[in-house]
C-alpha cells in the first residue's frame, strides 16, 4: 500500500491496483471451483471475503490518490 | 502429477493460485524471489514455472535467461500487468515462454499450463500466440498487437484476407484474449441456405414455418456473452443483410415467427476473402452493414508476405505429423529454401497440406521429407493467370502477359496460341522476338 506522506508514483499505483484486481479475479475463480467441487462453505466464504478485502484496498489506493 | 514452481512476491496471490492448481491436479511449490527460485530449480527440476515479471530482487527475465538453453528446460509462463511487455519480449525469450496478462482468468491459466502438461513427444516447441496462432514475422507481430488491442473492447471485428490465411484461427485468438469465459459460436454464411438463414441466425418459434417443430435459439443467442464468428459474411444474400444490420444496430433479435425482442450481447467477428475493392465495386455488402461489422477491420497477411514464418510453420506442421505417427523426418535447409520460393496462393492451408502430402510420400528409410519438385495446385495455376488489367500498365505489358498465359495454357503450342489470340502465326513470332522469347 502506498504511504500517506509521499506523492505516489503513478506506475506504482497502477501496479498496486492491478495486483488487487488479480487477487479479486483469482479468488473469484477459486470460489467458483470450490462451489463446483462442493467444498465447505467456510473455505468458499474465505475466498469471497478476500475479494471484499481487495476491493477495500483498491478503494483506499484511489482515496490516497485523490488526497495527493 | 505435473509440478509447477510459482515465483511471485504477492503472497495472497501465491496462496490462491496454489489452491487452484492443487484442485486442478498440479503439485505446486511457491517462492517469492529470484534467488529462491534459482535455488529451488537447482535441486528440484519442474515441468512449468509461473513467473511474475517484477520481483523484489530483479526481473523475471533474469530467470528465463538462467534456464534457457538447459537440457529439459521447463516451460515458463511470464505473468505481467503490461500487455506491451509481451510484444517487446516475443522472439527474445524463445519458444518455451508464453505470457499471461493480469488480471488472470482460470481458462487462460489452464491453457498456458497445458503446453507443458501434454506428453513431451506430442507438444509443439513453437509458441502459439493466444493459444492458437503461430508466426514471429513482423506482419504477424502487427496482427498480434491488433488482436490484443481490440480484445480489450467490445468492438465488432471484420477479418479480411485471402483464402487459407487462417481467419477462423484469428477469430479464435480474439475470443481467447477477450477472456469472456463464454463460447465462440462459428457459422459459415455461405453454407446457410437462403430459406433457413434467418432461422439459423435469429432463431425461430415453434410453428413459425413448416418443419419448425420446436423453438430454436439462433446463433446470436447461442453466443450470448461471448463471440459470434460469421465466416464468408459477404456471401449472405443481399435481401437478408438489412435484418442483420437491424440486429447489430439495436442489439436485439426477434426470432422468426416471434414477436418478442430479445437482447443480445456478443462480439461479432466476421470474415471475408473479398478485397476492399471487391466490396466497394461489386455491391456485395451493404455499406451501412460493412461499417457495423468492420468497426475494427483486420487485414490478415498472406503467407508470402510473412517471410521466415514459412520455415517455422513447415517445421511445426511436420513436427505434429512426426509426433502423431512416431516418425522423425526433417526438412533440409535446401528444401526450406525451395519452400520459400513458392508463392503459396493457398496460404497456410496450402502449406499444411503440402507438408502432409510430402509426409505421406516420404521414404520411411530416409531422414528428409520427400517434397515434390512442383508444389503448385490447379488453383495456383488459375490464380497466376488471372492478372487484372489496371491503369498504369502499358499496352506492351498487357499484350506480353496475354501471350504468356495463352502459351502456358496451350503448353507452348504456337499455332494454336496464334489462332486463340486471333493473330497470324507470323505476327505471333514477331511479338515473341520483340519481347524476347526467353520471357515466355
Amino acid at each position: 500500500m502506498t504511504g500517506t506522506n509521499t506523492t505516489p508514483d503513478t506506475n506504482t499505483l497502477i501496479h498496486d491496483v492491478r495486483n488487487r484486481l488479480n487477487r479479486i479475479s483469482m479468488q473469484a475463480e477459486l470460489a467458483k471451483m470450490l462451489i463446483e467441487t462442493n467444498a465447505s462453505s467456510d473455505v468458499t466464504t474465505a475466498a469471497l471475503d478476500k475479494i471484499l478485502h481487495a476491493t477495500d484496498e483498491c478503494s483506499q489506493i484511489l482515496t490516497d490518490l485523490s488526497n495527493t | 502429477m505435473p509440478n509447477v514452481l510459482l515465483v511471485d512476491d504477492d503472497e495472497e496471490f501465491c496462496d490462491v493460485i496454489s489452491h487452484m492448481l492443487a484442485i486442478l491436479g498440479y503439485d505446486v511449490t511457491t517462492v517469492h524471489s529470484l534467488a529462491d527460485a534459482k535455488a529451488e530449480l537447482s535441486s528440484h527440476p519442474v515441468d512449468h514455472i509461473l513467473l511474475d515479471f517484477m520481483l523484489p530482487d530483479g526481473s523475471g527475465i533474469h530467470l528465463i535467461d538462467a534456464v534457457k538453453g538447459k537440457a529439459e528446460a521447463p516451460f515458463i509462463t511470464l505473468i505481467t500487468g503490461h500487455p506491451s511487455v509481451k510484444t517487446l519480449m516475443s522472439g527474445l525469450c524463445g519458444p518455451k515462454v508464453n505470457y499471461l496478462v493480469k488480471p488472470l482468468r482460470k481458462d487462460a491459466l489452464e491453457a498456458a499450463l497445458a503446453v507443458s502438461r501434454d506428453d513431451a513427444s506430442s507438444q509443439s516447441q513453437y509458441e502459439r500466440h493466444f493459444g492458437c496462432l503461430m508466426g514471429e514475422s513482423k506482419p504477424m507481430q502487427t496482427l498480434y498487437t491488433m488482436i490484443e488491442r481490440v480484445s480489450r473492447t467490445h468492438a465488432n471485428v471484420m477479418l479480411l484476407g485471402e483464402s487459407g490465411v487462417g481467419k477462423e484461427v484469428v477469430a479464435q485468438a480474439i475470443h481467447n484474449v477477450s477472456n469472456t469465459g463464454k463460447s465462440l459460436v462459428a457459422s459459415n454464411c455461405g453454407a446457410l441456405s437462403r430459406e433457413l438463414i434467418g432461422s439459423e441466425l435469429f432463431g425461430h418459434e415453434k410453428g413459425a414455418f413448416t418443419g419448425a417443430v420446436a423453438r430454436k435459439m439462433g446463433l446470436f443467442e447461442q453466443a450470448e456473452g461471448g463471440s459470434l464468428f460469421l465466416d464468408e459474411v459477404t456471401e449472405m444474400p443481399m435481401d437478408m443483410q438489412p435484418n442483420l444490420l437491424r440486429v447489430l444496430e439495436t442489439q436485439r433479435v426477434t426470432r422468426v415467427g416471434g414477436t418478442k425482442e430479445i437482447d443480445i450481447n456478443c462480439r461479432v467477428i466476421s470474415a471475408t476473402n473479398r478485397t476492399h475493392d471487391d466490396l466497394a465495386e461489386n455491391a456485395i455488402l451493404r455499406e451501412d452493414l460493412y461499417f457495423r461489422l468492420a468497426v475494427f477491420p483486420i487485414q490478415i497477411p498472406p503467407l508470402r508476405e510473412r517471410g521466415d514464418d514459412i520455415t517455422l510453420l513447415a517445421n511445426a506442421f511436420l513436427g505434429e505429423l512426426n509426433n502423431e505417427h512416431s516418425a522423425n523426418y526433417d526438412i533440409s535447409p535446401e528444401q526450406h529454401a525451395f519452400l520459400l520460393q513458392h508463392e503459396w496462393p493457398g496460404n497456410v492451408r496450402e502449406l499444411r497440406h503440402a507438408i502432409h502430402r510430402a509426409f505421406i510420400m516420404s521414404d520411411p528409410e530416409s531422414k528428409h521429407l520427400s517434397i515434390p519438385d512442383d508444389l503448385s495446385s490447379p488453383f495456383a495455376k488459375t490464380s497466376k493467370n488471372t492478372q487484372n488489367v489496371s491503369a498504369g500498365q502499358t499496352i506492351d505489358d498487357v499484350e506480353k502477359e496475354l501471350i504468356r498465359v495463352t502459351l502456358e495454357q496451350l503448353d507452348g503450342d504456337k499455332p494454336k496460341a496464334a489462332a486463340m489470340l486471333g493473330i497470324s502465326l507470323k505476327t505471333l513470332y514477331n511479338r515473341l522476338n520483340k519481347y524476347g522469347e526467353a520471357c515466355f
